[in-house]
């Protein structure tokens, strides 16, 4: 069913083309407190399009909006503090407005995430991502119904048993990252790619794929590493030693929340959320010198 | 920096043992890949970053079209993403599309992070439009500029190739282009106007990495000269201290010291020479005598010495020049030293050489007694 609305769509294009337009229309709404009503109109619009959904699809259980990106959103490069601080307002102050009579996934800013107060208590329930489970955070012992998890993913896109000898090998790939699945996948390419460049033909012996697995990781653990700060390390130490996000400060919670962004930090959930830090941040040079010194220290207390 | 000539060559060279492994990964990349993927690639010198170019668009197998974004300023690159929406996906084969603006290095900078950004908020709708293998070309520290910005845009189909810098020698080409990405201040008549430098600056300002407030600061310093050139000089010094603010967090002691030259070259056109004698004097001359820069340091001499000299204290004047001479045949700086010379010489004929004045003054003296 297709509705034609030249008007809307020249709004539409407007808006989304022209920033003054949008800027303007905005100080209008609010000086004349007339974004109340928008928003009442909007919602009183969903209402109806709610029902003229159930009446074209009989037989389904409900509608689900997803409202992607959210989280991306930053604004311009003058006004990114704005920007941040209008996404808090929404989640936080005008939430009552993001419940709409159907259910609604939106997603938004991890640093949203880790604060205590607010959205978590008003609008719903606030949940990370969660990366597939491959440990026991508290054991850490090997969970495997994770590692089936992953090659399944990679089973969906190739036929693994022509392509390689022994898949022995890939449950480093799959440890290592962290069970993030578009690591593991970035991994995998660059597996078959190097595989490619040294003319192997498949099915890749077990030899070969345990040498370019351990190449593949070697180079994946620098990409990881370069662009890690050094203030940060204390941070990630933290995640590595409580399984938690410090979250006591509001620049705290903006910082975690960039390592979040970055998947330095990697969430997980059974039960609980817990975290950890991403295997391949954890195997660079500097993180597993400072694990390692931490662990000295620990030792050298306890004797 | 890569601030070596690019090469115009149609003859292909070497990218050296770890640009070649590279260049095969990019390659094997492209050949074997499908749809949207994006590729991050760090040149260290312009002259691979031409010739990776130059293979691209020349060796690539049957049905693989490239295709240059046009990107001729930094400043194109705010549209990049309408660029990439345009160019749609070719219908047999693949399409290769290269980004690399070209300009000045601080430029470049400044807005490939906000395009970066930019790119990242649509990603989704990036990767449907333009289902293509997208390399996107800049310096060495282009990818962790790009990770940084750009953290979703990161981690969906990318992949991130180094290239080394090449041996001088084998740079044959004689020519700097005047787009490639330069170091250094502008001349005068190549500055934008001051709020374009503000804004690059700005899209640096929220950025912990100290490359980024180096080039802020270096942004800001241009924001200042423009200032300067248009008369505004409260606006001048506002930048100019948020330029050396910058460069004290980027840890830049020398960049502060000439930054702090540039205030006191402002308060001088201000009338406030005290301050800005001072500052020469005691925060910008010390630095360079640390650092052992000499060629600064006569050049600072010589601005010391204009400002005694506007202030009427010649005598001083003549002894500071006579160091800044020195400095700069020390240096086998003929012409700068020959300039200084001259101002003595001036001063020599306002008011008659040092030794000259002592021998009236003795003899004044004398018949005194």
């Amino acid at each position: 069913m297709t509705v034609k609305v030249p008007a809307a769509v020249d709004l539409k294009l407007k808006l989304k083309q022209e920033p003054n337009f949008r800027d303007r229309l905005y100080r209008h709404l609010e000086q004349s407190g007339r974004l109340s009503d928008l928003a009442q109109q909007c919602h009183t619009f969903l209402d109806e399009a709610v029902a003229i959904f159930s009446k074209a699809c009989v037989g389904k259980r409900g509608l689900v909006l997803i409202v992607d990106s959210f989280e991306k959103v930053r604004g311009d490069f003058l006004r990114s503090e704005e920007v941040r601080f209008a996404v808090e307002t929404i989640f936080t102050r005008d939430w009552r407005w993001l419940c709409l009579p159907f259910h609604v996934i939106y997603t938004a800013p991890a640093w949203l995430t880790f604060f205590e107060s607010g959205t978590n208590a008003q609008l719903g329930m606030v949940s990370i991502l969660p990366m597939c489970r491959l440990k026991d955070h508290e054991t850490g012992e090997v969970v495997p119904a994770g590692f089936d998890a992953m090659r399944q993913i990679l089973e969906k896109r190739m036929s693994i048993e022509k392509v390689f000898a022994d898949t022995a090998p890939l449950d480093d790939v799959i440890e290592a990252s962290g069970g993030y699945p578009r690591d593991f996948l970035r991994m995998m390419r660059e597996i078959l790619l190097r595989a490619i460049m040294d003319k192997i033909t498949p099915p890749i012996s077990s030899a070969d794929l345990s040498r370019i697995v351990t190449e593949v990781i070697r180079g994946q653990i620098e990409v990881y590493s370069k662009p890690i700060f050094d203030e940060d390390l204390p941070m990630l130490f933290e995640v590595a030693r409580t399984h938690d996000v410090p979250r006591k400060e509001r620049s705290q919670v903006f910082r975690i929340a960039e390592l979040f962004d970055h998947h330095f930090v990697l969430g997980y959930l059974n039960g609980r959320e817990w975290y950890d830090l991403h295997p391949l941040v954890r195997r660079s040079r500097k993180v597993k010198a400072g694990l390692q010194e931490a662990d000295a220290n620990k030792t050298e207390q306890q004797e | 920096m890569p601030t070596r000539p690019s090469s115009k060559s149609d003859q292909p060279f070497d990218l050296g043992q770890d640009g070649e492994a590279q260049f095969e990964r990019l390659r094997a990349s492209i050949e074997h890949g499908r749809g949207f993927e994006l590729y991050f690639c760090g040149f260290e010198s312009l002259a691979s970053l031409a010739e990776v170019k130059r293979r691209l668009s020349t060796t690539l197998p049957p049905g693989h079209v490239f295709e240059t974004l046009p990107l001729e300023t930094p400043a194109a690159l705010r549209t990049i993403a309408e660029l990439l929406a345009a160019i749609g996906p070719v219908p047999a084969g693949r399409r290769i599309v290269f980004a690399g603006p070209s300009g000045w290095e601080e430029d470049v900078k400044a807005e490939w992070a906000v395009a970066l950004r930019r790119l990242n908020e649509r990603r989704n709708l990036t990767i449907r439009e333009c289902p293509n293998a997208i390399v996107l070309a800049g310096p060495s520290w282009f990818p962790w500029l790009a990770h940084d910005e750009a953290p979703d845009l990161w981690s969906v189909r990318t992949a991130v190739f180094a290239f080394p810098g090449i041996a001088p020698a084998r740079d044959k080409s004689p020519t700097l282009e005047p787009s490639d990405w330069r170091s250094g201040l502008p001349m005068a008549h190549e500055l934008q106007p001051p709020e374009y430098y503000e804004e690059l600056a700005a899209a640096l300002e929220g950025s912990r990495r100290p490359g980024e407030q180096e080039t802020r600061g270096r942004l800001l310093l241009r924001a200042s000269a423009a200032w300067q050139l248009h008369g505004e000089y409260d606006n001048a010094l506002r930048a100019a201290t948020n330029a050396r603010d910058a460069f004290e967090d980027a840890h830049k002691e020398l960049m502060v010291a000439v930054t702090m030259g540039k205030i006191a070259d402002i308060l001088q056109q201000r009338g406030e020479t005290d301050e800005a004698l001072r500052i020469l004097r005691e925060e910008v001359l010390p630095v360079f005598e640390r650092l052992g820069d000499v060629r600064a340091r006569a050049v600072t001499m010589s601005r010391i010495a204009l400002i005694l000299y506007q202030k009427g204290e010649l005598e001083e004047v003549f002894a500071v020049l006579g160091e800044a001479a020195a400095a700069f045949e020390q240096l086998k700086m003929a012409n700068e030293a020959a300039q200084v010379r001259g101002l003595q010489k001036i001063i020599v004929e306002v008011k008659g050489s040092p030794s000259e004045r002592r021998t009236a003054e003795e003899n004044r003296d004398q018949l005194s007694t």
